[in-house]
């Protein structure tokens, strides 16, 4: 019959495998979306230091970037809903997806609190008081004054973890669901030609990566232009 | 102020937790009193082809999950919902509680047994055999793989023999754990990164046919003589001897042969 490797098959699979994009995107937005509102919430527990949510946020940010993405989606899909049944809530029979989600949501949080961090430790102390001194609130000066340059500083780090977050997104099939990835392994072993997917998963994984970077510099640059 | 906040946020959170924890056991007691069937989650392999797969339409598919959805056919107080799950996971989703039966091609192993529970009718005949390249005659029986490169599935019942020999014995077998199915498999194999593997005779030429016959299969003595079973969480009993009730009129009436045949091209009990 075959061989184990026939470059007409990548043709034949491209269509099918891309079908399954939505879903490696529906990660990434939901990822990058909830990272980017808790890692907010974390930074700002950390900055101000808010007692016990700031030890709770070291804990939490060191333990995240710690520990490998896959272990972390391991104990977020089995070990998780076990620790829940002891007290009663039976969510065993949940959608995967969701507990994808929640698990790249979170890690997405840690990486995008610190980032927010260090984009706001980088707005100089004067700053700060020169706000208080024409008497905006902590809040104002937050919103008007503080964020508006942290986000020049965070937001080249920012589209690189958007990048990072969308190859990630690979390790989802480990929990069966069917992605990009889970796709080309499914007819991998349906059809008995597995190298054909796995190459058209590096062109697509290739083409967005390329175009994301350049939609980023590209942003980048009119960000800093009309900031100057 | 900023008390009051966090006071009322996990007034909140409580609140929710006793809600939605009174709701599912409500909803538990509702399925347990009316007569609506049972459901059972099952969780197939993903990359095993023709036993268990995804199909075109991205459902699980094969010769399992059609011997299963027979069994549900006759058995109308179960619902039957099936996802698919690579091997490796399989028993952890059982003991996760994410399942309540499990096949892919499943092997009965002491250490299994005391885990979990096994239907006591088999569903297919599983003795495997040693493969090695072409033309390559050193190797016959499982002692000459000591100090050989042996490929093998994560979590399958080869690992564990292969794993039980060494426990047993200072020349040791170099076990290789292979993730990604069959062509993963002949391709180390014919380029000489494994020294050998074990697959059933009926996966060997469905192998061997797909990428061109480099393999060889040692027809001199079997490496494991054993059948597939499906495999329940302890507490099923009742399920597993309804399984076992129809999986023999299946066996009785020529429905499992018939199942057989139309994805393996062989009867259920032959090798």
């Amino acid at each position: 019959m075959g061989s184990l490797f026939d470059i007409r098959l990548v043709f034949e699979y491209f269509p099918t495998i891309i079908s399954r994009f939505h879903i490696t995107l529906l990660i990434v937005v939901v990822a990058i979306g909830v990272g980017l509102l808790l890692g907010l919430f974390i930074a700002l527990a950390r900055m101000y230091k808010i007692p016990i949510l700031n030890q709770l946020s070291i804990v939490y940010v060191s333990f995240i970037r710690g520990t490998p993405l896959i272990v972390q989606l391991f104990i977020i899909y089995y070990g998780f809903p076990l620790l829940l049944d002891e007290i009663g809530i039976d969510v065993t029979q949940w959608e995967k997806l969701y507990f994808v989600l929640i698990a790249y949501g979170l890690n997405n949080a840690a990486f995008m609190s610190e980032i927010i961090r260090s984009a706001i430790s980088s707005v100089a102390v004067g700053q700060h008081e020169a706000a208080y001194s024409v008497g905006l609130s902590r809040w104002q000066t937050l919103r008007r004054i503080i964020l508006p340059q942290a986000f020049l500083t965070a937001f080249p780090v920012f589209g690189t973890r958007v990048v990072t977050t969308f190859e990630s997104t690979s390790l989802a099939f480990t929990l069966g669901i069917l992605d990009m990835i889970g796709q080309a392994q499914a007819i991998g072993s349906r059809t008995y030609h597995e190298l054909e997917g796995y190459v058209v998963l590096a062109i697509i994984f290739i083409a967005v990566s390329m175009i994301l970077e350049k939609i980023f510099i590209y942003a980048e640059k009119r960000l800093i232009l009309n900031r100057r | 102020m900023k008390k009051h906040i966090l006071f009322y946020f996990l007034l909140a959170v409580i609140a929710g937790a006793l809600l939605t924890g009174c709701g599912s056991k409500q909803a538990a007691e509702q399925s347990a009193s009316g007569s609506s069937p049972r459901e059972i989650s099952v969780g197939a392999g993903s990359n095993f082809e023709p036993y268990t797969y995804i199909d075109k339409d991205n459902q699980p598919a094969g010769y399992d999950v059609a011997v299963l959805k027979e069994i549900n056919r006759r058995l109308p107080q179960y619902q039957f919902k099936y996802q698919s799950i690579e091997l490796k996971n399989l028993l952890l989703s059982l003991d996760a509680k994410k399942i309540q039966l499990a096949t892919q091609q499943f092997e009965r192993n002491p250490d299994r047994e005391n885990k979990y529970l096994f239907t006591n009718e088999g569903f297919a005949n599983y003795d495997k055999r040693l493969i090695v390249a072409k033309g390559r005659t050193d190797i016959k029986t499982i002692d000459d793989l000591a100090g050989k490169k042996v490929g093998c599935g994560q979590g399958s019942n080869t690992a564990a023999i292969l794993e039980k020999y060494n426990q047993s014995h200072d020349n040791k077998i170099n076990i290789v754990y292979v993730q990604n199915g069959n062509s993963a498999v002949y391709d180390d194999i014919v380029n000489g990164r494994l020294d050998a593997g074990v697959m059933t005779r009926k996966t060997f030429k469905r192998t061997n046919d797909a990428f061109g016959g480099g393999l060889d299969i040692v027809d001199d003595n079997l490496f494991s003589k054993s059948e597939a079973y499906f495999i329940l969480s302890k507490n099923e009993t009742q399920l597993r001897d309804d399984i076992d009730t129809v999986l023999k009129e299946m066996k009785a009436d020529g429905t499992l042969s018939k199942l057989s045949y139309e994805y393996t091209n062989s009867d259920y009990n032959v090798e």
